[in-house]
């Protein structure tokens, strides 16, 4: 027998039987019951009832046993603390044991043992184990330090574990040390201000000498713990830089991550005039591009830190761009941070080849990748002057493509190419205009009509562009609603005199029929501006160069500088500005409210503050903020690496203090969160019930509790619960099944057409019919179509001829007359004895019914029959 | 460090779960199961935020592994544990699938109570291990006190990868040098990019504590004593000689050494292990080049030749070619005509697959092929995906070659000249992709 044997879900009344097999006296039979308490545990049920029974198998020579149930002590001590304590005693005799494996493991469960009584027995046992002979019962103290710092740390102080602990990194075993290292260093982290790490250089040569000699683990543990330490001068840090760089040929990826932080961060100290700072840089490349051909989940982390160190020194990896290419399999992650790392390699000697490839990606299939494609030869024309030209043309052709997406990324990024490169690629103007129907993102949407309102002027019917803009405005969204104002705005400062209406239209839709603040403000501020002064207004787009109308500028929450503020935050992961998901912005009403102040107060001082010259936009569209960064690249490696963010941002503040619950929590039902997903209420039905309630009383269910405890936990209905369950339990699975059966291809009005026409002109063909729901927008065979049936009756008992005219009588005629057929029409039936029965004849001939003539023996003249053989046969079954 | 590692099947039941961290609750192993493999859509990121807590996940076949944590964690590392982890159960039972993981549930717990004490990595080479974490937990008590203390010493020891104690009647050692040539190439003929990374993996049977020396064709240790040697000589290597753009190498390689004299000196952990990993992109020799031809005859037909050159010496030979042509999504049908071995169209991989068992160098073969298309209204472009290839050859394409390895064993009275050595080159395709 196998142990999958336990898994499998079993009955009531479990408990009890396993109550009895725990306390059998045969060995093997108490194995396999804690065998079993173990998988039910994992599986998630609730088998802290077993605890006396479970814990009185604990005095036992067998290993493999003894681990078993430390297993479940680690797992119910907290609950039970009471009764934990019959265990100490154990405990406190395996450390003593002969063997250290033994010593190890007593020490190792007991720190793992979250009960604060229990912690004071763990004292004793703990000094000792500390000092043990054995160094693998060291290693494992080591680390119990830190383990009941964790529980309670004021212990820990009082009892001088710390000054213990910091003694073991002079220890000869280099394990010992980078355990040593690894506890201390998270004890440190929660006391900032202490002195515990106390990094002189004889520690940092001991730690030196020891990560030659530990596992690959003990490396990343030391490495990890060099990178907080401060040189005293270059000479040092060089020396540091020395010992560390062979770390970078390890077969261990976050070996090699870990020694480049350090190396990234004693470089700092290096004068770069040294030669040996350029060797050291020439020595970071490799390894870094060899990360590129490890697993894909550490390639992403890869590159997001080579994200960071390109940013901090693009001269590293400037000559390796080939390895950066995208690759048709590589996962989604990996090629778009591959994509944003050839973005800052890109420079006018390799701009060529990039731009081939990106116009390659161009062409994928995953939307997000194909756009941040697009995307980056914008930023390619930004970034490289030169390029700018071919970037335009390649965007261009991508136009033409006429893929939506690809259409509406590729005029943001124009956009941001007329903000940098003013007045020089208009000819495209034209090619942007007819696109402009296909446009249905708010984002493509604002950069357009932005384009439109720059360069009104040039556009013949700019007007009418933005008049066909305007018919929806309160339908779209605030970003574009904003950008239309402006540019409409800057219209009408152009061509006065035909602009006035709309201008004035545009003026009353965004201040009286919006109740948007941001949009109301702005439109305030420019209707006061326009008319208490046109003549100003005009002036200052006479004034200025007439190519960035700089009102647009005023309030419009240009992309860049958006994510340049909000950098970290969830806008610069969506790329767009916050008001395309948050539509409470302060930071935009905040604006339009000192405008508006700015404006009534001063209107002189209020010109010279709005209307200066704008700086041209960098190169470097979304840098991480140098402070940020510096802060990121002493996290190289970690995941504060991997998310851009500091560790603040998901590192939960207080160790050792109870942590919020977690989505899902099985048990209780306030931590249950509302899927929005799956909350979507049709009208008068009820709410769906996620799948994570779902799931959470199909576990319920499987920890053995009735249909009523799952409801009235969970909130929900007993019926609701039994159908959840009942579900489960056929199809194993508490996700939707799929529908029964293909969605009706005529919409209920189709379907009444259909009828209508029938009734009243019997004889349409189904072809007629269905050129006529071709015409009301549905599209379907001419069998779809014909779907008509008369009444359906029951027979009971046998038939004879009279009953078969019963049935013609009380069915067939008002069938025939409620479908309307009038005169022409022909009945058929076969040759069975009670339709061919002197009866029925008598009484077709009465009714004056035409009959078709029906062969003899010949099925074949009716195709349905050869149906009705197939029926009956698998209905015999 | 590491909070939790969970364990779950396909459908997002929990197999293993096993919690390190207070911070880490039993929702955790809900909030995963719910919003990543019961979301559906393609994996966005292996590492997912859900409630502040972090999930580290890699998928084994049709297994979920997922390590958990609150804090902030150096994320190579996790992953890197992952692995290891994976190949750890895989030395122990075989094949990662459900049903073993449920089989061995037991071991699985008690291997991750070694391997991860706390949340930090602990020991995780196999050797190691399999000395003290068996199957039978009676073997603890058949121990003598030497042998435990054995056991904790190369676990916790600087040579954590061997015993001591080994001996063999016969000394012998396999090289192997594995190679996986990647290439990307532009339709017309342009290297887009390629590398080569190899792997020398060690299978060894050496009695002893044995101090080994490996040597091969690495430019700079060439060049280093072609300096000292006489000048003819170093013309002659110079030209055999290979640049390694970088290398890795296993736990046992003293890499201080390396990096001052750059030789590559190490005791060998017994059984098979890999040796080092390396990269180059310098003057690889492509085995093959395949030459693209695509032609769209009207909408609704395609008319593909592919040519395949071998590029190296006639008297070797390739095996195990295979070639994948996509096909559009809207195929209806397809005729081909090939040459040499077998061609056929998968319809469910929307791939033509074009397979030869054998190939000499020097030789060329062509494959041609109708693709009738079915006329569709769609607007969006076939992306095109590249042509791949699959191959395997006899020699290293980049020009690698082992010099020589010598033992040394002072201890026990065996020589270098009597061990046999064994080496063997294998090149393979590791992504061998032409646009077309």
């Amino acid at each position: 027998m196998t142990d999958s044997k336990y898994f499998t879900t079993t009955k009531k009344g479990e408990i009890f039987e396993l109550k009895a097999e725990l306390n059998s006296d045969k060995k093997e039979k108490k194995k396999e019951a804690v065998k079993k308490v173990i998988a039910s545990m994992t599986v998630g049920k609730d088998v802290s009832a077993l605890f006396p029974d479970v814990v009185n198998c604990m005095q036992t020579d067998n290993l493999e046993l003894k681990k078993l149930v430390y297993l479940y002590l680690m797992n119910y001590a907290k609950s039970q603390p009471d009764m934990a304590i019959m265990a100490v005693n154990t405990f406190v005799k395996d450390c003593e044991d002969p063997n250290p494996l033994i010593r190890a493991l007593a020490v190792r469960t007991m720190g793992c043992i979250r009960v604060d009584k229990i912690t004071e027995y763990l004292c004793e046992p703990l000094r000792k184990c500390l000092k043990d002979e054995d160094p693998y019962v060291r290693k494992t103290a080591a680390v119990c330090v830190a383990k009941l710092h964790d529980i309670n740390a004021q212990l820990v102080e009082d009892q001088g574990f710390l000054d213990t602990l910091k003694d073991l990194i002079s220890d000869s075993n280099p394990m010992v040390v980078a355990n040593a290292v690894a506890a201390l260093s998270e004890i440190a982290e929660s006391h900032p201000n202490s002195n515990l790490m106390d990094l002189n250089p004889q520690t940092m040569n001991k730690l030196l000498t020891a990560l030659n000699e530990c596992t690959e683990w003990g490396q990343i543990f030391i490495l990890d713990c060099l990178a907080n330490y401060t040189p005293r001068d270059d000479r040092e840090s060089q020396s540091i830089c020395e010992r560390v760089t062979p770390r970078l040929s390890h077969a261990n990826s976050a070996v090699v991550l870990s020694a480049v932080k350090v190396l990234m961060k004693f470089m700092e100290m290096l004068p770069k005039d040294l030669d040996y700072y350029g060797t050291l840089l020439k020595k970071l490349a490799p390894p870094l591009v060899t990360l590129l051909s490890a697993e894909p989940e550490l390639q992403y982390v890869a590159l997001r830190n080579i994200n960071l160190i390109v940013q901090r020194r693009p001269e590293i990896l400037k000559h390796e761009m080939k390895v950066f290419y995208v690759k048709y399999n590589d996962p989604i992650y990996v090629k778009l941070e591959k994509l944003d790392i050839m973005i800052r390699l890109a420079s006018q000697a390799n701009i060529a080849q990039v731009l081939a490839e990106l116009k390659e990606y161009a062409t994928e299939v995953d939307v997000d990748f194909v756009r941040k494609a697009v995307r980056a030869i914008g930023r390619c024309a930004i970034k490289v002057e030169q390029s700018a030209e071919r970037c335009v043309s390649t965007l261009l052709d991508l136009i033409q493509t006429k893929v939506n997406y690809v259409v509406q990324e590729a005029i943001v990024v124009i956009k941001d190419i007329f903000r940098k490169y003013p007045n020089k690629y208009e000819s495209v103007i034209a090619t942007l205009c007819e696109n402009l129907d296909s446009l249905d993102e708010p984002e493509a949407r604002a950069a357009m009509i932005w384009i439109v309102g720059e360069y009104a002027e040039r556009i013949d019917n700019a007007d009418e562009l933005l008049e066909s803009f305007l018919e929806g405005f309160h339908d779209e969204s605030t970003q574009v609603q904003l950008q239309l104002l402006t540019a409409i705005v800057k219209l009408f400062l152009k061509k006065p005199t035909e602009t006035q209406e709309l201008v004035q239209q545009v003026l009353s839709l965004a201040t009286q029929d919006s109740d948007n603040p941001d949009l109301r403000d702005r439109g305030y501020i420019y209707w006061r501006l326009l008319s208490t002064d046109p003549v100003a207004a005009k002036e200052v787009v006479l004034a200025e160069k007439p190519l960035i109308s700089e009102e647009t500028d005023l309030i419009e929450p240009t992309l860049l500088e958006e994510l340049i503020c909000h950098i970290g935050t969830l806008a610069s992961v969506y790329h767009k500005p916050p008001s395309a998901f948050d539509s409470d912005n302060p930071d935009l009403r905040d604006r339009g409210y000192i405008y508006w102040r700015l404006l009534s107060t001063d209107p002189v001082a209020a010109k010279e503050v709005v209307l200066a010259e704008k700086p041209l936009i960098s190169e470097e569209t979304d840098l991480i903020e140098p402070t940020l960064l510096e802060e990121l690249i002493c996290h190289i490696g970690t995941l504060a690496s991997v998310y851009h963010k500091p560790p603040s941002a998901f590192v939960e503040g207080n160790h050792g203090v109870q942590h919020k619950g977690l989505p899902g929590s099985a048990g209780s039902h306030l931590s249950t969160p509302k899927q929005p997903a799956s909350n979507i209420s049709t009208m008068g039905k009820t709410k769906e019930l996620s799948t994570d309630i779902r799931d959470k009383i199909v576990d319920l269910h499987k920890a053995g509790m009735g249909y009523k405890r799952i409801g009235k936990q969970l909130g929900e209905k007993i019926s609701t619960v039994g159908a959840v369950i009942r579900k489960w339990k056929k199809h194993h699975t508490t996700a939707n099944l799929p529908r029964s059966g293909p969605p009706h291809k005529i919409l209920p009005r189709g379907v009444s057409l259909i009828m209508r026409t029938v009734r009243n002109h019997p004889k349409t063909t189904r072809g007629e019919l269905m050129n006529q729901l071709k015409a009301a927008g549905t599209t379907v065979t001419k069998e779809t179509v014909a779907k008509g049936t008369e009444h359906l009756h029951r027979i009971e008992g046998r038939m004879d001829g009279a009953m078969y005219c019963g049935i013609l009588d009380q069915h067939f005629l008002p069938s025939v007359r409620e479908l309307k057929m009038g005169q022409g029409w022909v009945f058929q039936h076969n040759n069975d004895p009670k339709h061919t029965a002197k009866a029925t004849k008598e009484w077709l001939k009465k009714k004056h019914i035409k009959v078709l003539e029906w062969p003899s023996q010949s099925p074949n003249l009716n195709p349905i029959g050869n149906l009705w053989r197939e029926l009956k046969i698998r209905v015999a079954r | 460090m590491i909070g939790g590692l969970f364990i779950y099947n396909h459908k997002g039941e929990v197999l293993i779960s096993r919690v390190y961290r207070d911070d880490i609750g039993r929702n955790a192993v809900d909030a995963f199961r719910v919003n990543v493999i019961h979301a559906r859509q393609q994996v966005r990121s292996p590492v997912t935020n859900i409630a502040r807590t972090s999930f580290f996940h890699v998928k084994r076949s049709n297994i979920w592994l997922a390590a958990v944590t609150k804090q902030n964690v150096n994320a190579a590392m996790v992953f890197e544990f992952l692995y290891k982890m994976c190949d750890v159960m895989t030395a122990y039972f075989g094949k990662i699938s459900e049903e073993n993981i449920k089989n061995n549930f037991v071991l699985i717990y008690e291997l991750l109570d070694e391997i991860l004490d706390f949340g930090y990595p602990q020991n995780s080479e196999t050797g190691a291990l399999k000395t003290f974490i068996t199957q039978q937990g009676i073997k603890g008590q058949l121990q003598t006190k030497e042998e435990q203390s054995q056991i904790t010493s190369q676990v916790t020891g600087q040579i954590g990868w061997r015993r001591e104690g080994i001996k063999y009647r016969r000394n012998e050692l396999f090289l192997d040098v594995l190679e996986s040539v990647n290439l990307l190439m532009s339709p017309q003929g342009q290297v887009l990019s390629a590398h080569v990374s190899g792997r020398v993996v060690m299978k060894s049977y050496l009695s002893g504590m044995p101090e080994c020396k490996f040597g091969m064709n690495d430019k700079i240790v060439i060049d280093k004593q072609g300096k000292g040697g006489a000048s003819d000589d170093a013309g002659k290597s110079g030209k055999q000689s290979i640049a390694i753009d970088d290398c890795t190498f296993h736990q046992c390689v003293r890499l201080s050494k390396f990096d001052s004299e750059r030789s590559i000196s190490f005791i060998p952990p017994d059984g098979e292990y890999e040796l080092m990993r390396y990269r180059t992109t310098k003057d690889i020799i492509l085995p093959f080049r395949v030459i693209p031809l695509v032609r769209e005859v009207g909408r609704t037909k395609l008319e593909v030749k592919v040519v395949i050159k071998s590029n190296f010496k006639p008297s070797l030979l390739a095996q195990k070619i295979e070639v994948r042509i996509p096909t559009p999504l809207n195929t209806s049908g397809v005729q081909v005509i090939c040459m040499k071995g077998k061609a056929k169209y998968k319809a469910s991989e929307n791939a033509i697959v074009w397979k030869i068992k054998r190939m000499a160098g020097m030789k060329e073969s062509q494959i041609s092929a109708e693709i009738e298309l079915l006329p569709t209204n769609d607007k969006k472009k076939w992306a095109r995906p590249p042509i791949s290839m699959n191959f395997e050859v006899p020699f290293a394409p980049s020009g690698l070659k082992v010099r020589y390895l010598k033992v040394f064993e002072s201890k026990l009275n065996y020589s270098d000249h009597d061990v046999i050595k064994w080496v063997r080159y294998i090149g393979r395709s590791g992504i061998y992709e032409t646009r077309c």
